[in-house]
C-alpha cells in the first residue's frame, strides 16, 4: 500500500496548495498558463491509479474499482474546465482564488467517491458544497450572481440539514454507518420502516446535488446567475459526485422495493419536468440547466434497476454526460467574449463566423440528444436495456418520448448555428483554444463509437458491488 | 503501468503508435514553421528502434504481447517472435534513415503519408491475426499511393492511380481469401500454411500476398509507379511493401513450390528488363523485382537456410535498395533528370553521390565486405545445398545481371560516360548525404561484421561467408561481369523510351472491359430512361401529389398541433413553475418529495 | 550542401588516364583466374563447378550473352516511345 494508491487526491491537494500560494502572493499573475497543463497531469495521475486497492482510515475511505473510475473521470472533467476557462484570458474574475476553489470542489468530491461510510460521506459532500458556495457569486458586480448565490446556499442548506436528519434516523435503526455493513441488512418498508424513512431523506440531499426533481428547483437559476465557466464546471463535476455515492447506496436496494420505485418515480418526473421545460428556453445556459434536471431522471433510469449492468450504465452515462455537456458549456463560454450569458439568438450564423464551433455545438448536441455514433446514444442505450431487463417498461417507454421530446430545443440550437443569418463579425478564437475543444468533440464521437474499454471498466466497478 | 495495462492489455510500445501519433500532431502544425518542427520527424524512428531493441533482448521464443478487442474479435496486435523483429529491425532503422534523407522537405502531406506508410508496414510485421494484418495492409496502400501523387505531376498521378487501384485489387484477394479462410476454420489465426494442405482461398490470399510482392506477372505497378514517387517517398516504398509481403510469405508459405519457381522468374525478368532500361530508377525499380525474387524463391525452397538467407537478404536488400534510391534521388534532385540518357559524366561534379551511390552498387552486386555479399551468397548456397542447382546457377545468373545493370551500367552512364552533361545541378541539403552516409556505414559494417545480422535471424545459422573460395567466387564473377561490360560497351548504352511490360496488358485489359460493359449497358440505359420518363415518372408525380396533400393536411397537422400543445401548454405551465422565489422552491421541493414518498410507500 | 572540391577534381584526373585503370583491371582479372587454380569449392554442388575458371567464363559468357539478346534482339521488340501509354 504505498502512497501512490492516493496519487490522483495528493495531485489535486498539491494544485490546491499551489493555488492558494498564487492567490496570497504579490504577483498578479495568472495562473492560467500552467493550470490546464497541470490539471491534464492529474488526470495521468488518476489514470495511473486505476489499479489501486487499498482502505484506509478505519475502513472508512476505501479504493475500489468504482471510487478509481470516479476519480479518473472527476480529474478529467476538472482539467477540461480548466482547459475552457483558460480561453478567456482577460476576465478578472478568474484568479488564483478561483481556481483554488474549483479545485477544492473537485477535491472534495473525489474523495466523496471514495467514502464508504455515511458520516464521512456527509464531511466530504459539504466539503464539496461549501467551496461552490462560495464561487457561484464570483461574477464581477452582477446581482444575479450574488441571487444565484443565496438560492444555492440557502436551498442546499435546507435540504443537507434534511440529509442529515436521515442519516440520524438510519444510526438510530441500524447502529452502523457502514454502507458494508447497511447492506447486509434489510431495506423493506415492512422490516424496517425507520430506516427507509431515514434513507430516503438522506438520498434527497443527493438528490439535490444531482438537479433531480423536485429538488431541482435552484438549477436553471444558478446556471444562469453565475458565471458562465462556474456554471460549466457546477452543471457536470457535481453531479459525478452525486452519482459514485447513489451508485454505493442503490447497491444495496433491490429492484421493486419501495426506495427503488421511489427512484423510478421521481427519475421519470424528472426527466418529463426537464424537457418541458427547457422547450421554451431562450437563454442557453438556463436551457442547458432544465436539460441536465432531464439527464439526471435518465441517469435514474439505471440506479432503479439495481443491478450491476444498470450500475455500470449509470456510472457510464455520468461520463458521457459530463463529456457533452462540457462541450457544449465549451461552445457557450467561446461564444460569449464578454461574460455574458448568450440565448438561442446568439447563436444565429455561428456556422459562418466560427464553423468550429458550430460543428463542436452540433455533435455535443447530438450526443445530448442520444443520435448515434455519439457517446449519449451509447449511454442512453446501455441505460434503456438496464431498466428494461429488470421489467422496468414503463420507465423506458417514458424516456423514449422524452428522447423525443428533447430532440426539439437540442437540435434547435443547431438550427440556430446553421440556418440563423446574422450581421455579426466572425469570432476568432486561438487555434489551441479550438484544437482543444476539437478534441472534446472527438471525445464524444470516440466513446460513442468504441465504448467498449470504458464501460468495461464501469461494468467492473459495478460488479464488485453487487455481484 | 498498471492502469495501462488494464485498459488496453498493451504491454509493449507498438512502434506504430509513434508514427500514428506523429501523423495525428502534423495535422495541426504548418508547413510555414517546418524548419523549427522538423525535428519531430525522428523521434517515432528512434521510439521505434528502442522499443525493438528491447523487444530483442528480451525474452526468447514467441509470445502474445498486445491485443485488442473489437467488435467481438480478438485482434492480436503485438506477435512477436525472431522472424517479426528482424524484419521490425530494419524497418526502424530504414524508417530512421528515410527520414534523416527527407528532413529538407517542407511538405507535411508527404511526410504524413510517409508516416502512415510506416505505421502499417509496422502493424503488418507484428499482425498475429488476418484482420490485423489487413487493416494494416491497406493502411500502407493508402499511405503509399500519397507518397506518389504528392509528387503533384501529371505522370505521378495518373501512376498513382494505376498503383492504387491495383494494390486495391490485391486487398481484395487477401480480404476474400481470409473471409474464405474464417468460414471455413473459423480462425483468423495467421499461422504457416503447409504446402500438402493448402486449400483453395490459402492460393487466393496468395495472390493478394504476391501482388505487393511484385511478382510476375502482377509486378508491373512498380516500375510503373515508383520511378514516378517523390524522390524521398521512393526511399521508403522501396523499404517497406516488398518486404512485408517477404515477412507474410515467410510467415505463411514457407515450402511452397510456386513461389521458388516464382522466385527465380522474378530474379531474372527484373534483371533482363533492367539492363534494357534508361530511366535510373526504373532500373533500380525492376531491381527490386529481381532482388525480391532472391527471397521469394528462398522462401519457397523452405529449408531453415533458405529462409535465414531470405531474411538476411531482405535486411541486407532494405538498407541498400535504399541507399541506392537515396543516390538515384540525390541525381533526380540536383540534376532535374533520372534519365540515363541526359546525364553523364557528373563524377568530378557530385564524387560524394557517386561513391555513396557505389557503396550501394557493390552491395547489391554481393562484393565481399559489402552487406549484400554476406546475404546473397547465403541464399544461393542455401539453394545448391538443397540441391535446386538450375535455382542456384539461375540466381548466379541474376546476380551477373544484377552487377552487370545496377553495378556497372548505371553508374556509368550517370558518372563517367561522355559527352559530359553540362546541366546545371542545383546543391543538394546536407541531410541528404547523411541519410547516405549512415546507410553506407550500415552497409560497410554489416558486410565487415556478419553475426550482426546473421545473430538476429530466426533459425540458428553456422553459415561462414569468408571462406577464401566463396571470396574468390564474387571476385571472379564481379570481375569477368566487368569485363564483359567492357567489351559489349557499344551496344549497352541506353536509349530513350518506354518499354513494354505486362501493365500494357492491364491496360488493354481494363480498356477492353469498360467497352465490354458500357456498349450494352449503355443501349439499354437508353430504352429504360425513355420508358422512365414517358410513364414512370408522370405516374409519379400525380401519385405525388395526392401523398403531399395528405401529409400536409392530415399527417403535418396532427404532428404540429400536438408540438404545438405539448410546447405551450406543457412547456410553458411547467417551466412556470420555476417562479424565481426561494421560498417557492423549498416549499415545493418538500411538499412534492413528500407527496410522492408518501404515495410510493401506501400504495406500492 | 557543397561537393567536396579535391574529390572532384581527383576523379577528373583519373578519367584522364583510363587506360591505367583499363589495364589494372587486367593484371586483377588475371589474378584472379590464377588464384582460381588454387583455390577451389571443398564440395562443388554441380559438375564443372570444381574446374578452375568456370565461373570466370560462365560470367563473362552471360554477360555478353544478356546484353546482345536484351539489347539487339529483345528492346526493338518492346521499346515504345516514352509518352507512350498503350492507346490506340
Amino acid at each position: 500500500m504505498s502512497i501512490f494508491a492516493l496519487l490522483p487526491e495528493l495531485w489535486l491537494l498539491g494544485l490546491v496548495c499551489a493555488l492558494f500560494a498564487a492567490s496570497i502572493s504579490d504577483r498578479r499573475q495568472s495562473v492560467m498558463s500552467w493550470l490546464p497543463l497541470a490539471a491534464g497531469l492529474g488526470v495521468v495521475a488518476a489514470a495511473v491509479s486505476l489499479g489501486a486497492r487499498g482502505e484506509y482510515l478505519y475502513a472508512t475511505y476505501k479504493l475500489d474499482a468504482l471510487s478509481q473510475f470516479f476519480k479518473l473521470v472527476i480529474a478529467f472533467g476538472f482539467a477540461v474546465v480548466a482547459g475552457i476557462a483558460s480561453g478567456n484570458k482577460d476576465d478578472k474574475d478568474l484568479t488564483p482564488d478561483y481556481f483554488m476553489l474549483l479545485a477544492l470542489s473537485a477535491w472534495g468530491l473525489m474523495l466523496l467517491s471514495s467514502c464508504v461510510e455515511l458520516i464521512t460521506l456527509y464531511l466530504a459532500l459539504e466539503l464539496s458544497s461549501y467551496s461552490l458556495y462560495a464561487l457561484i457569486p464570483l461574477r464581477g458586480q452582477d446581482r444575479r450572481a450574488a441571487e444565484a448565490g443565496i438560492k444555492y446556499i440557502l436551498f442546499g442548506a435546507a435540504v443537507t440539514a434534511l440529509a442529515l436528519f436521515g442519516l440520524s434516523y438510519i444510526i438510530a435503526a441500524k447502529h452502523t454507518t457502514y454502507i458494508a455493513a447497511l447492506a447486509a441488512s434489510s431495506w423493506s418498508f415492512a422490516d424496517a420502516p425507520l430506516a427507509v424513512l431515514g434513507l430516503t431523506l438522506f438520498l434527497a440531499g443527493f438528490f439535490y446535488k444531482l438537479a433531480l426533481f423536485p429538488f431541482h428547483f435552484w438549477c436553471p437559476d444558478v446556471y444562469q446567475g453565475a458565471k458562465n465557466e462556474t456554471a460549466a464546471y457546477v452543471a457536470t463535476i457535481p453531479k459525478l459526485g452525486a452519482v459514485v455515492v447513489l451508485v454505493r447506496l442503490s447497491a444495496f436496494v433491490a429492484p421493486h422495493l419501495e426506495v427503488t420505485t421511489t427512484l423510478a418515480i421521481l427519475g421519470a418526473i424528472s426527466m418529463t419536468a426537464g424537457n418541458l421545460a427547457a422547450l421554451v428556453q431562450r437563454d442557453l445556459k438556463r436551457l442547458l440547466g432544465f436539460s441536465s434536471v432531464a439527464h439526471a431522471g435518465y441517469v435514474m433510469l439505471g440506479l432503479a434497476a439495481g443491478s450491476a449492468a444498470g450500475m455500470s450504465a449509470a456510472a457510464f452515462y455520468s461520463l458521457a454526460y459530463i463529456l457533452m455537456n462540457l462541450a457544449a458549456f465549451y461552445v457557450v463560454c467561446a461564444i460569449a467574449k464578454n461574460g455574458e450569458n448568450p440565448s438561442l439568438d446568439d447563436l444565429d450564423g455561428l456556422y459562418k463566423r466560427a464553423p468550429a464551433l458550430a460543428m463542436i455545438l452540433a455533435i455535443a448536441a447530438f450526443s445530448l440528444v442520444g443520435l448515434p455514433p455519439t457517446a449519449g446514444f451509447a449511454g442512453k442505450l446501455f441505460l434503456l436495456s438496464a431498466a428494461w431487463d429488470q421489467g422496468y417498461h414503463w420507465l423506458v417507454i417514458v424516456a423514449v418520448l422524452n428522447t423525443a421530446i428533447s430532440i426539439y430545443y437540442y437540435l434547435s440550437m443547431v438550427r440556430h448555428a446553421y440556418t440563423g443569418e446574422s450581421e455579426a463579425p466572425a469570432l476568432a478564437q486561438p487555434r489551441g483554444y479550438l484544437i482543444f475543444g476539437g478534441v472534446l468533440a472527438a471525445l464524444v464521437l470516440l466513446l460513442g463509437i468504441l465504448p467498449a474499454p470504458l464501460y468495461d471498466l464501469a461494468a467492473q466497478a459495478a460488479v464488485q458491488l453487487h455481484p | 503501468m498498471a492502469g495501462l495495462d488494464q485498459i488496453a492489455g498493451i504491454h509493449f510500445l507498438h512502434p506504430s503508435i509513434g508514427f500514428l501519433a506523429l501523423a495525428l500532431v502534423m495535422a495541426f502544425l504548418s508547413n510555414e514553421r517546418y524548419m523549427t518542427w522538423r525535428w519531430l520527424l525522428l523521434a517515432p524512428p528512434v521510439l521505434a528502434i528502442f522499443s525493438v531493441m528491447s523487444l530483442t533482448f528480451g525474452p526468447d521464443g514467441p509470445r502474445e504481447l498486445a491485443t485488442l478487442h473489437y467488435l467481438g474479435q480478438t485482434l492480436s496486435l503485438g506477435r512477436v517472435d525472431a522472424l517479426s523483429l528482424v524484419f521490425a529491425n530494419v524497418f526502424a532503422i530504414q524508417a530512421l534513415i528515410g527520414f534523416i534523407y527527407a528532413l529538407h522537405v517542407a511538405d507535411r502531406g508527404q511526410h504524413m503519408a510517409a508516416c502512415l506508410y510506416i505505421a502499417g508496414g509496422f502493424g503488418c510485421v507484428f499482425a498475429g491475426d488476418y484482420i490485423t494484418l489487413f487493416i494494416f495492409w491497406e493502411l500502407m496502400s493508402i499511405g503509399s499511393v500519397f507518397l506518389i501523387w504528392l509528387r503533384r505531376t501529371q505522370a505521378a498521378t495518373a501512376a498513382g492511380f494505376r498503383y492504387f487501384l491495383f494494390h486495391i485489387f490485391g486487398g481484395l484477394f487477401v480480404l476474400a481469401g481470409l473471409l474464405l479462410r474464417h468460414a471455413d476454420l473459423g480462425t483468423f489465426a495467421f499461422t504457416a500454411v503447409s504446402p500438402e494442405a493448402a486449400r483453395y482461398y490459402d492460393y487466393i490470399i496468395l495472390i493478394g500476398f504476391l501482388v505487393n510482392a511484385a511478382c510476375v506477372p502482377l509486378h508491373a505497378w512498380l516500375p510503373d509507379a515508383y520511378p514516378e514517387a517523390t524522390v524521398t517517398g521512393a526511399v521508403f516504398m522501396s523499404a517497406f511493401t516488398t518486404k512485408t509481403a517477404v515477412y507474410v510469405l515467410a510467415r505463411g508459405y514457407a515450402g511452397f513450390e510456386v513461389l521458388a519457381i516464382g522466385g527465380l522468374v522474378m530474379c531474372l525478368y527484373g534483371v533482363f528488363y533492367a539492363t534494357i532500361e534508361n530511366n535510373a530508377r526504373r532500373i533500380l525499380s525492376y531491381h527490386i523485382v529481381s532482388q525480391v525474387g532472391y527471397m521469394v524463391c528462398g522462401i519457397g525452397i523452405g529449408t531453415a537456410m533458405t529462409l535465414d538467407g531470405a531474411c538476411a537478404h531482405a535486411y541486407a536488400h532494405i538498407l541498400y535498395k535504399g541507399l541506392l534510391f537515396m543516390g538515384a534521388g540525390c541525381l533526380l534532385y540536383s540534376a532535374g533528370t533520372a534519365k540515363l540518357t541526359e546525364l553523364g559524366g557528373l563524377a568530378s561534379r557530385l564524387p560524394l553521390v557517386m561513391i555513396c551511390y557505389m557503396v550501394g552498387a557493390v552491395s547489391i552486386s554481393g562484393m565481399p565486405l559489402f552487406n549484400g555479399f554476406v546475404s546473397k551468397t547465403m541464399t544461393i548456397t542455401g539453394a545448391a545445398e538443397a540441391h535446386r542447382t538450375w535455382l542456384a546457377l539461375g540466381m548466379e545468373l541474376a546476380a551477373v545481371g544484377t552487377f552487370l545493370s545496377v553495378g556497372i551500367k548505371l553508374p556509368y552512364f550517370a558518372f563517367w560516360s561522355k559527352p559530359t552533361s553540362t546541366v546545371e545541378l542545383k546543391p543538394i541539403p546536407w541531410n541528404m548525404y547523411a541519410g547516405m552516409i549512415i546507410s553506407s556505414l550500415l552497409c560497410l559494417g554489416i558486410g565487415i561484421f556478419p553475426q550482426t545480422l546473421y545473430g538476429l535471424l530466426p533459425f540458428p545459422t553456422d553459415y561462414v561467408p569468408y571462406t577464401p573460395w566463396h571470396v574468390l567466387q564474387a571476385c571472379l564473377i564481379l570481375g569477368f561481369t566487368g569485363l564483359g561490360f567492357y567489351l559489349m560497351r557499344k551496344i549497352i548504352p541506353p536509349h530513350a523510351s518506354r518499354n513494354l511490360d505486362f501493365d500494357m496488358l492491364y491496360r488493354l485489359i481494363g480498356r477492353g472491359f469498360v467497352k465490354l460493359v458500357s456498349v450494352p449497358a449503355a443501349a439499354i440505359d437508353n430504352i429504360w430512361t425513355d420508358v422512365y420518363e414517358k410513364v414512370g415518372l408522370k405516374a409519379l408525380i400525380e401519385a405525388g401529389f395526392g401523398t403531399s396533400i395528405f401529409d400536409v393536411k392530415v399527417i403535418d397537422g396532427v404532428l404540429d398541433g400536438s408540438a404545438r400543445g405539448v410546447r405551450e401548454v406543457g412547456g410553458a405551465g411547467v417551466a412556470r413553475s420555476q417562479t424565481g422565489r426561494l421560498q417557492d422552491y423549498l416549499a415545493a421541493a418538500v411538499s412534492i418529495g413528500l407527496a410522492i414518498f408518501a404515495a410510493v410507500w401506501f400504495l406500492g | 550542401m557543397r561537393e567536396p572540391q579535391l574529390l572532384g577534381s581527383w576523379l577528373e584526373a583519373a578519367r584522364a588516364r583510363a587506360d591505367a585503370w583499363k589495364k589494372a583491371l587486367f593484371a586483377v582479372l588475371g589474378a584472379l583466374v590464377i588464384l582460381n587454380l588454387f583455390i577451389t569449392p571443398h564440395h562443388p554442388h554441380f559438375v564443372g563447378e570444381g574446374l578452375p575458371g568456370f565461373w570466370a567464363v560462365f560470367s563473362l559468357g552471360a554477360a555478353i550473352a544478356m546484353v546482345y539478346v536484351l539489347k539487339k534482339i529483345v528492346y526493338p521488340m518492346l521499346a515504345r516511345p516514352e509518352e507512350d501509354n498503350g492507346r490506340p
